[in-house]
C-alpha cells in the first residue's frame, strides 16, 4: 500500500491536496503532519473523519 | 535527494476551510463585507501570478504521479493578472465596490510576468479560471454573510 506523509496537511493547500488525494487514491495510507499554526485546522480534514 | 522546486503564483479559490491573507480572497472578503478595497495606486496595473487552487492541488498531483523529481525548478501558475483585471471581475459581481486607492509609493515598484510553459511542456493543463474562482469565493462568503 502506496503512504504519503504530508507536510502541511491541514493547511489551505495541504488540506486540499489531502482531499483530493483521497478521492484518487482511497487505498493509499496518509499521514499529514501539521503545526497547526496560523493557517493549519483539523477542521479543514472534516471530511476524512472516521476513516 | 530527488527534488523540485516549484514557484507558486498567489494562491486563489474556495475551499471548506478558507484563507484570506492573499489578495483575490482578500478582495472577494472586503467585497462582500462591503468594506474598502484599499489598492496602491501605483500597483494598480502591476502583474502578478496567480494560481488556482484545484491547479495547485492538481499539479502536486501531477508530480507525485510521474515522479516528476528531476531537479528543476517550475513557475506554477493559473494566470498572470492585474489588480485591475481582480477588480473588474469582482466588479462584476458586487457592482457596488468601493475602491480606495492610496497614493503612497511602495516598494515592489515591478510589473512581472511569468511563463509556466516549462510546466506545461511536462504535461500539465491549467484549467483554472479567475472569474470562476472568485464567483465560487464570493458565493461562499455571501452564504457565509447570512449568518
Amino acid at each position: 500500500m502506496p503512504k504519503l506523509l504530508i507536510t502541511g496537511g491541514a493547511g489551505f493547500i495541504g488540506a486540499n491536496f489531502v482531499l483530493y488525494w483521497r478521492r484518487l487514491y482511497p487505498d493509499d495510507l496518509i499521514v499529514v503532519l501539521d503545526a497547526l499554526t496560523y493557517a493549519g485546522n483539523r477542521a479543514d480534514l472534516d471530511a476524512m473523519q472516521g476513516e | 535527494m530527488q527534488a523540485i522546486i516549484c514557484r507558486f503564483g498567489t494562491i486563489f479559490g474556495a475551499s471548506p476551510g478558507m484563507r484570506f491573507h492573499t489578495a483575490v480572497n482578500k478582495f472577494c472578503w472586503q467585497a462582500v463585507m462591503r468594506q474598502p478595497l484599499t489598492i496602491w495606486r501605483t500597483a494598480y496595473d502591476q502583474k502578478r501570478p496567480y494560481l488556482e487552487l484545484g491547479d495547485a492541488v492538481r499539479a502536486i498531483t501531477h508530480i507525485i504521479e510521474r515522479d516528476l523529481f528531476d531537479g528543476t525548478i517550475y513557475n506554477v501558475l493559473t494566470l498572470n493578472a492585474t489588480v485591475r483585471d481582480l477588480m473588474e471581475v469582482i466588479g462584476k459581481l458586487l457592482p457596488d465596490i468601493n475602491l480606495s486607492f492610496v497614493d503612497s509609493p511602495i516598494m515592489n515598484q515591478l510589473s512581472y510576468e511569468v511563463s509556466a510553459q516549462r510546466f506545461i511542456d511536462r504535461g500539465f493543463t491549467f484549467t483554472g479560471d479567475l472569474q470562476r474562482g472568485i464567483g465560487e469565493t464570493v458565493a461562499l462568503l455571501k452564504t457565509a454573510n447570512r449568518g
